[in-house]
């Protein structure tokens, strides 16, 4: 599995948008800067998800609660966002990316970055064919509030080789198919996940009222 | 002129107060609910920043184009409408006319900002497909559908943009030609006809269209640039991509805007049910369709913003 080249990165990008060897990032700007001897500089984009507080004492993952757990907001160029110590949002590459179906992905914070205490972490593995802005979770791993500006590099995307070809006839993948905003985990409730399992006894917190000494679910959304 | 559209329902409340005052330059659109954020319903906007347009028109002193639209009003009006005997008729009369006269001064001042989508915007808007017996009718506050869309069309074929949208196999198109040839235009208050209001706003049409060419930018660069890029904007939405950056034989490219918006809005009318195949979807399911409609949105305004970053570093370099 060896990494791609600026030679080989170049001649993807200039490939036609349905050839399924090619690479498309947009927008990339001053490209001879972006494209490094073996990666690519990603920016910041302008829209984040911040975590809030819940009305419950706990977040549970499951299909009703997961998209509550975000605020959504718009912080356009040539403004900051403050990200508290010890706290972490979700991001977007500003750049929206379309992977080759021989390559995966990987996205590195940016050195310089990292050197002030913020990671861009957990999850920064892109699979072949990938199409959308990445979802990048910035931890604040400091001791104080750090500003962050959409439109400034903060990550490095290194694009490795696969063996494998297109398959023609395969369905695209629609779980997360070309977001362009950070986007919430779409969860199944526990149950039908450990169903799959064998495990028919799942224990769960549902929120819901006692009306007449019996207990009355809040209806699924 | 900077333009700040905002969906806040608290300014409008704020602006239906009583003795409020607001800034001169603020202009207020009210957006049905049901409308929302949706990108392509709200493309309206354009021909209600025409009536900011002509209002500013009225309020100063006008181009000579301007002068010379109010005179053929009255002249208009002197031959057909003089012989109305009560003042209050008459100055009714004045009004429905004025009305009908901004009505299409608007729609062709967003025409020609952004071309066959305003036309789509105004179908979708209007709810008109499907709708039959009611396009040739001119009420008091607005000419016809039928007018309205055959003079947009009659500025699309001189724009330059219908050779690229005519023959698109889509309900949109089929409606706008339909509509466009019907003559038996009426216009009726109370449900009963009034005559001669149509013939004398038939002979202020022409001034119309003279006061937009005045007032707006020649758009056939733009339709020129739509005819060129338009299948490859419309390959980029049907891979999934987000269509800033056009790479053509090695060579890459930013179409221009009013490209992209235009693709775009064709893409929706003629390609999704492909895409929803592709994606494994069954067309018919409406939950799956809303949603890739919002995924083609939220790729053209992120084209959009794209197309503006590549512009502004092209300026810096």
């Amino acid at each position: 599995m060896s990494v791609f080249s600026n030679i080989e990165i170049n001649d993807r990008l200039n490939r036609k948008v349905d050839d399924p060897e090619g690479l498309v990032i947009t927008p990339l700007l001053d490209r001879e800067d972006a494209v490094d001897k073996d990666s690519i500089d990603l920016r910041l984009g302008t829209h984040f998800l911040l975590p809030r507080s819940l009305p419950e004492p706990y977040f549970a993952p499951d299909h009703k609660t997961a998209t509550s757990l975000h605020v959504r907001v718009h912080v356009p160029l040539g403004r900051y966002l403050v990200v508290p110590a010890h706290q972490t949002v979700l991001g977007a590459t500003l750049e929206f990316i379309k992977l080759p179906c021989n390559a995966s992905g990987e996205i590195l914070t940016k050195s310089s970055v990292a050197r002030t205490f913020i990671v861009v972490e957990t999850a920064p593995w892109i699979h072949p064919e990938y199409r959308g802005c990445l979802t990048l979770e910035i931890a604040n791993v400091s001791n104080t509030p750090v500003l962050l500006y959409p439109g400034r590099p903060i990550g490095q995307l290194v694009l490795l080789h696969v063996n494998r070809k297109q398959d023609p006839g395969a369905k695209v993948d629609s779980t997360y198919f070309g977001p362009v905003y950070p986007e919430a985990p779409p969860f199944k409730n526990p149950e039908e996940d450990l169903l799959k399992l064998g495990i028919h006894r799942t224990r769960v917190l549902r929120k819901g009222t006692i009306e007449n000494s019996r207990f009355v679910p809040e209806p699924e959304p | 002129m900077d333009i700040v559209v905002l969906l806040t329902p608290e300014l409008m409340y704020y602006h239906n107060l009583p003795r409020t005052s607001v800034g001169r330059n603020l202009v207020f659109v009210e957006v049905p609910y049901s409308q929302g954020p949706g990108l392509f319903t709200n493309l309206i906007i354009y021909h209600e920043l025409g009536h900011f347009v002509f209002d500013k028109q009225t309020a100063g002193r006008g181009n000579a184009a301007f002068t010379q639209l109010v005179r053929a009003m009255k002249t208009a009006f002197d031959k057909r409408l003089g012989r109305i005997p009560r003042a209050s008729d008459k100055a009714w009369a004045k009004r429905v006319l004025k009305n009908w006269t901004v009505e299409v001064f608007c729609d062709l001042f967003a025409l020609r900002f952004i071309g066959p989508a305003f036309t789509f915007a105004l179908i979708d808007f209007l709810s008109l497909i499907g709708q039959g017996t009611t396009d040739v009718i001119f009420v008091e506050e607005h000419p016809a559908p039928a007018l309205r869309l055959k003079v947009q069309i009659e500025r699309l074929k001189r724009d330059g943009w219908w050779d690229a949208v005519g023959d698109m196999p889509s309900d949109h198109v089929r409606l706008s030609k339909e509509l466009a040839s019907k003559q038996n235009y009426k216009f009726v208050v109370s449900e009963t006809p009034v005559p001669r209001f149509i013939e004398a706003f038939l002979e202020i049409l022409p001034h119309i269209q003279m006061l937009v060419n005045a007032l707006t930018p020649d758009p056939r660069p733009a339709a020129r640039d739509f005819q060129r890029q338009r299948k490859q904007i419309e390959k980029c939405y049907s891979e999934g991509v987000v269509p800033s950056h056009l790479v053509k034989q090695g060579t890459t490219e930013s179409p221009l805007q009013v490209s992209i918006l235009n693709a775009a809005y064709s893409f929706y009318l003629t390609s999704i049910p492909t895409l929803m195949e592709k994606m494994c979807h069954n067309p018919a399911r409406l939950d799956k369709r809303s949603e890739l409609t919002a995924k083609l949105e939220s790729w053209t305004l992120k084209a959009l913003e794209d197309c503006q970053l590549y512009a502004a570093s092209r300026k810096g370099d």
